[in-house]
């Protein structure tokens, strides 16, 4: 348990860095140390990549209120209002109701994780090859027609996805497809999961962060985070239907596969303007509008488990990538999960929690210390989360060259993707649902024949 | 059109049969991505085509930093299973923090080049110390 509960203090720190450099995402900081579980059991693994999620969305609040800058992409309305709030000097205030909120909605997603999750299984037993072929086939359109841009590439790109999973041997005729015959030997068992999600959401980005020329971030003048106006818990005073509200919002759009966290936040904001008694003051430095905001995205931590854990189905790109743990582990998520796992299945729901009382801890007390995360240089980091993606891909299946190629290769094509507008989340669930599409499609045409 | 779909699905054919239908739909849904470009162009009064216009990098980018970051990265993976990990790390991560704290008109900055050492040197033998000692991670 000690070691469990270190580990996920060791993923909510470092998950909270990563959030809080803009360009680093939750997904990424996933990515990045899945390898590093390659040394641990399923549940300890666990307990460090969910501390990386949970700590991931919840730092994006860090440079949103002190720099205008997102540094996720679910805490674009963040800013709307911590920003303002951060200029007339009420920083620390700022930062202390995001957290708070964050915390509650992090809880809140919890209780419908915990609730939601074994009806949906069970109910999801029951159901045949074809239907498990629809909802597969039902989630990827969700999530290509959620997707940012057009609906259309988000379904190409999903479809890709799919294209590209199918790359190898089938193992119910051992006959290889789409396989050139000088990588008949790598290529055996398709390209694997690991260097193909590092590439697309580590390399890819450090591609993106070097066009830009590793830019710096400082604080703004004016801004800092000793400030007049302290924070009180009675800021959340008359604030209690924002919070379920908005925390429920980001649940629920964290349970609707590839909605992202950005959606979330986005609706929750607006909501929160529609009911709000004061709608003129929101956007100027309004801490409700703060509120809807943090609960929201992580609402969405707990609410993208839910497919995850009862349909095999990730809700987002950083749940996708948590696929990659179970995997590892050779342990199946979907319907049969839970009823298999009861024990895997309430160190989750424990994980989760410690995961957020410590994402509450660490941010909350050292604030000052945190706030100077913004300041981390990506030129310094990156270098180092290359050296971990090169381990991690060249372990994925202990020591083959080509898969440390794939993820240079895969950084290229996320790269080339973001430029030309294709988005990569539905290229990467395409790619994991791929088999089981495939599988499900031959079960249920071989059944109705 | 069951004896088609029981004709692609006999065991020698399975392998083939949903790869087909997937770049089928992928090559449809990109005719349709491309009529949709059409009609925007179209309704806008762009051209379809304009290469006058697109730029696929940003304007002004850092040509150094993202061309010497994939040239780096390539040597890194090539010179990996000719040297340790970790000695082979050490030096281009040690290249890769020089690349990216590079800045413009200050090329040799002597307190940059020593902290890249740092990184490079405490970072590559710490990772290999950690997966390799620790966690017993095999590494190239």
């Amino acid at each position: 348990m000690i070691l469990n509960l270190g580990l996920a203090l060791l993923g909510t720190a470092v998950g909270i860095i990563f959030g809080a450099i803009p360009g680093m995402t939750a997904t990424m900081a996933v990515a990045v140390f899945l390898p590093m579980t390659y040394a641990f059991q399923l549940v300890p693994a666990l307990y460090l990549l969910l501390g990386l999620y949970v700590g991931g969305i919840s730092g994006g609040l860090i440079p949103a209120i002190l720099i205008n800058v997102p540094g996720t992409p679910s805490s674009v309305c963040t800013g709307f209002d911590g920003y303002p709030m951060a200029r007339r000097g009420e920083s620390e205030r700022a930062l202390k109701v995001g957290i708070t909120a964050s915390f509650l909605g992090g809880m809140i997603s919890l209780i419908v994780l915990a609730l939601l999750t074994p009806p949906l299984a069970k109910m999801a037993i029951k159901f045949s090859a074809i239907e498990k072929f629809l909802i597969i086939l039902f989630a990827m359109t969700v999530i290509a027609a959620l997707s940012k841009g057009s609906m259309t590439k988000g379904v190409f790109s999903g479809f890709l996805g799919v294209l590209l999973s199918l790359v190898g041997e089938l193992s119910m005729n051992n006959k290889m497809r789409m396989v050139p015959s000088f990588l008949s030997d790598e290529l055996r068992s398709g390209f694997q999961l690991l260097p193909l999600l590092i590439g697309l959401f580590a390399i890819c980005q450090m591609f993106q962060e070097a066009e830009k020329g590793m830019q710096s971030n400082n604080l703004d003048e004016g801004v800092t985070v000793e400030g007049a106006k302290k924070f009180s818990f009675s800021d959340f005073k008359g604030q209690t239907v924002n919070v379920i509200r908005s925390s429920l919002l980001g649940t629920f759009m964290g349970i609707l596969p590839g909605v992202g966290g950005s959606a979330a936040s986005l609706i929750a904001y607006s909501q929160t303007k529609s009911f709000s008694k004061h709608p003129e003051l929101m956007g100027k430095g309004a801490p409700e509008g703060l509120i809807a905001s943090e609960s929201s995205n992580n609402g969405l931590t707990g609410g993208a488990l839910v497919p995850l854990l009862s349909l095999g189905i990730p809700g987002d790109a950083t749940t996708a990538v948590l696929i990659g743990a179970f995997l590892l582990q050779g342990i199946q998520v979907g319907p049969l999960f839970i009823g298999q796992h009861p024990d895997i299945w309430n160190q989750i729901l424990l994980a989760l929690f410690a995961c957020n009382i410590l994402m509450f801890i660490v941010m909350f007390f050292p604030i000052k210390l945190i706030s100077q995360v913004v300041k981390v240089r990506s030129a310094r980091m990156y270098p180092v989360i290359l050296l971990m993606c090169i381990v991690g891909a060249y372990a994925t299946r202990s020591g083959v060259m080509f898969d440390v190629w794939c993820l240079l290769l895969f950084g290229i094509v996320g790269y080339v993707m973001n430029k030309i507008g294709l988005p990569t989340a539905p290229f990467l669930i395409g790619f994991i649902l791929g088999g089981d599409l495939e599988k499900y499609f031959i079960e249920a045409v071989k059944g109705n024949n | 059109m069951q004896q088609f779909l029981k004709e692609w699905l006999k065991i020698r054919n399975m392998h083939l049969f949903f790869p087909y239908l997937i770049a089928s739909i992928c090559a449809l849904l990109f005719v349709v991505i491309l009529i949709q470009r059409a009609i925007k162009c179209k309704k806008d009064g762009t051209p379809f085509i304009n290469f006058k216009n697109y730029h696929f990098f940003k304007p002004g980018y850092d040509k150094v930093k993202l061309w010497g970051s994939l040239v780096l990265f390539i040597l890194y993976i090539i010179a990996l299973p000719e040297l340790h990990f970790a000695w082979a790390s050490v030096i281009f991560i040690f290249l890769f923090n020089v690349l990216f704290d590079m800045k413009p008109g200050k090329l040799f900055d002597i307190k940059s080049i020593l902290i890249s050492a740092v990184i490079a040197f405490v970072g590559s033998w710490g990772v290999w110390y950690l997966f390799y000692q620790v966690f017993n991670i095999t590494l190239p």
